[in-house]
Order: C-alpha cells, then sequence, then structure tokens
C-alpha cells in the first residue's frame, strides 16, 4: 500500500509538475461522454443455477483530459471524471463515482505503423447503494501497441488492480468482513479491425489472478474456500459475499459504429470463466451497447 | 475619358484573343454507383513534352484546422513549395514518408520556417505523428493544367492550349492504378470540350472515431 501509493503521489505530482513548468506549451483538452445499456447474465457471479441471478442496467459516464506533449513524440496527460450506474432490478447494486487519472505515452518512432508505450495511474471512488461495496480504487496499466496497417492494430496490456473496501462488517467471527477488499494482476492482448470507414471490430483476452467475489446462498465448499465474508444486501438476506482467490479469463468481441468523426455506437459481448479454489467455477456473459462520444 | 474607353477596349480584345487561343475542359467524376467524388484531381498532360517549357511553378499551403488537413488533398505543378501553417491551438508533426517526397515538420506550432519543394511528379501522402487519423495529400503534377472536382464531382481546366493531350484522374480512394485512367483528348482553340469519368472507390479506414468502450472494471 505504501509503496502504492508513493507511486500514485509521484506520479500525480509529476504530471502537475509538466503542467505547471508548461503554461504556454498548447495543451490538448479532450471531453467524453459515453451512455450504456447492458445486460449480465451473471451479476452474482454464482456457480450453481441457484445462485445465479441476471439483471440489466443503464451507465453514464463524463470525462475531461488535459494532454501535454512533452518532447516530439511523448506526452503526458491527467483526467478526471464521474460515472454512474443505475441497476434495473437489484437496485442496491447502483453506483455513483468519480475517477482521476495521469498518463503518459511514447511512440517509439516517426508515422503511423510505429509502435507505442504508455503507462497510467486511476484512482476512483465508488459509492454504491449497497454500503458495503463502497470502496476506492487503483489501478495501474502498462501497455505496448502498434498499428500494422492502416486496417489493423494491436496492444498488449498489464495492469495491477487494487480496491480497498471502506466497510468491514464481521458476519463470521474470525474471518474478515472486508469482502470487496480485493487485488489482481491482469495480463491483455487486444487487436482491431477496421472493417470499412464506419466499421470496426475489436477483440480481446485478458487472464486475471486475483481475488474474485461470488454471491451465493451459504455452503460448506465456498465458506471453507473463502478468505472473507459479507452479508449481501443487493440480493436479500439468504445471499452471502464470498471472496476467493482465482483466475478469471475474458474474451469479448466489439462491433463499432462510427456514428461521425467524434462518436459511436459500440456493441460488445463479453464472456468470463473464472476458475477459484476448491474447484469453484462460475461463468458469465455481459452484453452492452454503448454510445460514446468525444470533442 | 475617350482615351481610357480605347484603352479598356484594347485590353478586352486582348483577353477575348487570349480566351480564344485556349480551350476549356469540363470533367464530371463518379463512382461506379453514380455518386459525384470530391477531391478527384484531373491533370491534362500534352503530348509532346515540349509544351511543358515556360510553366511556372507555384507557392501554395494545406492548413492544420481542427486536427485536419485542409484541403486534404492539394494539386500543385512540379517545382511547387507547399507551406504547412497550423492553425490549431495544439501542436502538429506533419511527415511524408512517400517516394515523391520525404519531409518531416517536427513538432510546431503556427507557421514553419520553410515551406515544403515538391520537387518529383507524384503522389505524397501527408501524416500527422500526433494525430494518427490525420491525413492528407499533395499530388505533385508533371503538368501545369490540371484541376480537383468539387462536392458536385466537376472540375474545370481554363487556359488549356490547343494541343493533344493525354487526360488522367487520380483519387486517394481510388481502386485501380492512375495511368489506366488515361483518354486521348485533341483539343482546338476556343473549343469547350466535356469528358466524364467513372470509378470504384475503396473504402477510406484511416478515419477519426471516438474510441471504442472503455471496458468493465471491476466485474470479477
Amino acid at each position: 500500500m505504501s509503496c502504492a501509493s508513493t507511486f500514485v503521489r509521484v506520479t500525480f505530482a509529476a504530471a502537475a509538475s509538466i503542467a505547471a513548468a508548461a503554461p504556454c506549451r498548447a495543451v490538448e483538452t479532450s471531453f467524453d461522454a459515453g451512455v450504456e445499456a447492458a445486460y449480465d447474465g451473471n451479476v452474482t457471479r454464482g456457480a450453481l443455477r441457484d445462485d445465479i441471478r441476471t439483471d440489466g442496467y443503464v451507465a453514464a459516464n463524463g470525462s475531461a483530459t488535459l494532454r501535454w506533449p512533452a518532447g516530439e513524440a511523448e506526452a503526458v496527460w491527467l483526467s478526471a471524471g464521474l460515472r454512474a450506474a443505475e441497476y434495473l432490478h437489484f437496485t442496491r447494486l447502483s453506483f455513483a463515482g468519480a475517477e482521476a487519472a495521469a498518463g503518459w505515452q511514447r511512440k517509439l518512432g516517426l508515422g503511423l505503423t510505429a509502435p507505442w508505450v504508455a503507462a497510467s495511474v486511476t484512482l476512483a471512488h465508488e459509492s454504491y447503494r449497497e454500503t458495503l461495496r463502497d470502496s476506492d480504487r487503483l489501478a495501474f496499466f502498462l501497455s505496448v501497441g502498434q498499428r500494422f496497417s492502416e486496417r489493423l492494430d494491436g496492444s498488449l496490456g498489464y495492469a495491477y488492480d487494487r480496491r480497498y473496501a471502506h466497510h468491514d462488517d464481521v458476519v463470521v467471527p474470525g474471518i474478515s468482513g472486508a469482502v470487496w477488499d480485493v487485488a489482481g494482476h491482469t495480463g491483455s492482448a487486444r487487436l482491431g479491425y477496421a472493417l470499412d470507414d464506419r466499421w470496426q471490430l475489436d477483440g480481446s483476452y485478458a487472464y486475471r489472478h486475483g481475488d474474485v467475489v461470488a454471491t451465493t446462498h451459504p455452503y460448506l465448499t465456498i465458506f471453507v474456500a473463502s478468505d472473507a465474508i459479507g452479508r449481501s444486501q443487493a440480493f436479500g438476506p439468504d445471499f452471502f459475499d464470498y471472496r476467493l482467490p482465482g483466475t478469471t479469463q475474458t474474451g469479448s468481441a466489439t462491433l463499432s459504429y462510427a456514428l461521425g468523426d467524434r462518436s459511436a455506437l459500440d456493441f460488445t459481448y463479453a464472456y468470463a470463466f473464472t476458475r477459484a479454489v476448491q474447484h469453484f467455477e462460475y461463468r458469465g456473459e455481459l452484453l452492452s451497447a454503448t454510445w460514446s462520444y468525444r470533442y | 475619358m475617350k482615351r481610357l474607353s480605347i484603352l479598356a477596349g484594347l485590353l478586352l480584345g486582348a483577353s477575348a484573343c487570349c480566351h480564344a487561343q485556349t480551350a476549356t475542359l469540363d470533367v464530371t467524376v463518379r463512382t461506379t454507383g453514380g455518386q459525384p467524388i470530391a477531391d478527384a484531381v484531373v491533370v491534362a498532360v500534352p503530348n509532346d513534352p515540349a509544351a511543358l517549357s515556360g510553366a511556372k511553378p507555384r507557392a501554395e499551403q494545406i492548413e492544420q484546422i481542427d486536427k485536419e488537413f485542409v484541403p486534404k488533398v492539394r494539386p500543385v505543378f512540379v517545382g511547387s513549395t507547399v507551406a504547412f501553417p497550423n492553425q490549431d491551438s495544439v501542436r502538429h508533426h506533419v511527415y511524408s514518408f512517400s517516394p515523391a517526397k520525404r519531409f518531416e515538420l517536427p513538432l510546431y506550432a503556427g507557421l514553419p520556417s520553410q515551406p515544403v519543394l515538391f520537387d518529383k511528379p507524384g503522389v505524397v501522402v501527408l501524416g500527422c505523428n500526433i494525430h494518427d487519423w490525420m491525413i492528407g495529400y499533395v499530388y505533385v503534377s508533371e503538368s501545369p493544367w490540371f484541376a480537383k472536382t468539387g462536392a458536385d464531382g466537376k472540375a474545370r481546366i481554363s487556359d488549356l492550349p490547343p494541343r493533344s493531350y493525354s487526360v488522367r484522374v487520380w483519387h486517394p480512394q481510388q481502386d485501380g492504378a492512375e495511368q489506366d485512367t488515361g483518354k486521348p483528348l485533341d483539343i482546338a482553340a476556343g473549343q469547350h470540350a466535356e469528358m466524364a469519368w467513372t470509378i470504384a472507390l475503396k473504402p477510406e479506414v484511416r478515419v477519426r472515431r471516438a474510441p471504442t468502450g472503455g471496458g468493465h472494471m471491476g466485474h470479477y
């Protein structure tokens, strides 16, 4: 934690220093907004049929980004934004959050096909209607990528995510109640292909190793395997949240339609498979439609 | 007053005389689906290369406005210079890897100190190393007689000296070689000729677009 917070402070301080030291340099400002409607096929992350619940949500986000050139092919950026989601049935999953991020990117050469590297750190606060889920998030991202042609581009990424739960309501004495206190390491790969001037297809795969949280009816196997337990407010009194170590593999495909040069409609299908200790496995599907706008 | 009228009459006569010694070519360029094509360059190349002597290059410019090259296509006569004034509040890094002209204008704001000389015929593709979607074209013509189509797909080459030409069409998304579009034109003084092309276009995939969805953080 101390190492992470030091890194965050250093990153934000560096970005702020560059911003302050270069007031006359041309700063590039952009604003992003998005609205998403989604269906989550396993919102509980349950393994058994009896535990699986489905729901839909609508979400909105907006952010502003300042980008400073730091060299011929280098830039640093700062962004701040808000986001919120409203679930249709399990309304206690609804949340509102604020996010700040700082990043650096560098192009390793001249031209469209020059590879690039990027690093960023994100800090977020999320406030849920189910207060047990209230948390702060911290994430580091490292990525390298390249455009191979006008149609095809790809990238590889690594991310470390850490979620700090605000509440530690002990349900079982001797076992942590901070079930939403989770961390994980993720490696990912992405390929994008422009089908024509409007349509683009993106495919990605991610492998995450870290903590996962399943919400189920209580039973012995998951009770033994979990290292934190919380009482779920979102799914009813019979449900408990269990934190387990595990791996999650996620594959997703996004078909994006450009409505113009500033907005796009994205249709995403994601499939996630989680394998946790004690052979506990769950699968989930997510379908979403997102309208995004950048100015 | 009378002298002034005579002078004006002489000037008008001289102008009419010069126009009578040249010809006009109107061109229409459409897609195979019948849609007008903008930004197509039409070039009339005289069959006698000696006819090119005496033609003078010009100083042109391509601006950067709202992170786009304006105009996107600029035809110039070989030997012309092009300035790249940046009208945006952000800096650009203009470059080209095209065999007809390799150059780089490192990160700059305002007007670069020197315009770029285009001294070899061919197509020069422009890019910006900061904004990858930015793309522009300098068509360096071997002939001084050229024009670019507007949104209606029409272009006019005026003051065409009467002689034989090969007329070609080029467009950035053209599906096929420019040389294959060549058509002969034998034009007489004072003549008004019309020509039409139908060309197939490839889709333009290097476009500015909003980023695709930002993932679903926290769904584990």
